[in-house]
């Protein structure tokens, strides 16, 4: 089987396609690699379950006791706790950036000031995440390599 | 725990504002001193004013704080309230030291705008600060982005 891979611009969705004649045990064995590889989180839009892979979220939000994450298009409420969800995504690329609220940081585009040693983190969907004063550090500790908490 | 880290936040806050305070202070001394009384000598202890002054300018960060995170709206009135502060702190100072001329309109009214500029002009250098530290950030992430990707491939 002979593998390429191509690389393509942010906006395009990325996928992986195997072209097999025959769906055997090896492809199945890679698909559910893959699967497991991104993780996927099942979350619950408009009354309906749904999947959704965890390198679409760009981040995750604790509202009134109830946890949403947020895609591009969508938001959807997951049936955990915050810290829950944390834990589940400790090693990942998600660090907590306020107090109810964690950020997926190969969303963010750009990062910038904001009043009162707080900053601003663009995202690539053009929503604005704010960055606590109190998870700064963390953050800059997570970006140069350190754990991310 | 918790505490013990708002406390740590705080006083680092507090050592930073106080030496950007320091020398704005130093400045508006300066520029206040030649504007209404140029001809006047002082001692060497003359140089311990600007010290006391910020000391003064850093006690809101420890009277108005929040441990909560204020929308913009909050944090604006916030800092006002922190002005206000400062004003009336420094403005018992003034009139009780002898060595101020205070009983001149314009050199009260002066030091009430010297101490709105300079709480500006901190934040201002603060935003600097934080500019260079967004700068810096960028890079990292730039960095860890490719790493993680990278790493993926």
């Amino acid at each position: 089987m002979e593998i390429s891979v191509k690389k393509i611009p942010a906006g395009e969705p990325e996928v992986l396609e195997i072209r097999c004649h025959k769906v055997s045990d090896d492809v199945r064995e890679i698909v559910s690699f893959v699967k497991s590889r991104q993780g996927q989180l099942s979350a619950e839009t408009d009354g309906r379950k749904t999947e959704i892979p965890i390198v679409d979220v760009y981040y995750a939000e604790s509202v009134d006791n109830r946890v949403f994450i947020y895609t591009a298009k969508e938001s959807c409420e997951i049936k955990l706790k915050l810290y829950e969800l944390e834990e589940m995504l400790k090693g990942r690329t998600f660090l907590r950036v306020q107090k109810g609220m964690l950020l997926n940081l190969m969303k963010v585009k750009s990062i910038k000031p904001a009043l009162g040693g707080r900053y601003t983190a663009f995202l690539g969907n053009s929503e604005e995440i704010v960055i606590s004063r109190k998870y700064v550090a963390d953050l800059k500790k997570a970006l140069k390599g350190g754990e991310e908490k | 725990m918790r505490i013990v880290s708002g406390i740590k936040e705080r006083l680092g806050e507090a050592f930073r504002l106080y030496f950007i305070l320091v020398t704005l202070i130093t400045v508006l001394l300066m520029i206040l001193g030649l504007m209404f009384d140029s001809d006047r000598t002082f001692g060497y202890e003359i140089y311990f004013s600007p010290l006391l002054y910020a000391l003064i300018g850093v006690i809101p960060v420890f009277v108005f704080h929040s441990d909560r995170e204020l929308s913009m709206k909050r944090l604006v009135i916030r800092n006002i309230l922190r002005l206000l502060l400062v004003e009336a702190l420094v403005m018992m100072l003034v009139f009780k030291a002898p060595s101020i001329p205070s009983d001149r309109p314009e050199v009260v009214a002066g030091i009430a705008v010297g101490i709105t500029v300079v709480y500006i002009l901190t934040m201002v250098v603060e935003y600097i600060f934080e500019l260079i530290q967004a700068r810096e950030l960028n890079t990292y992430l730039e960095e860890y982005q490719k790493r993680i990707s990278d790493d993926i491939m």
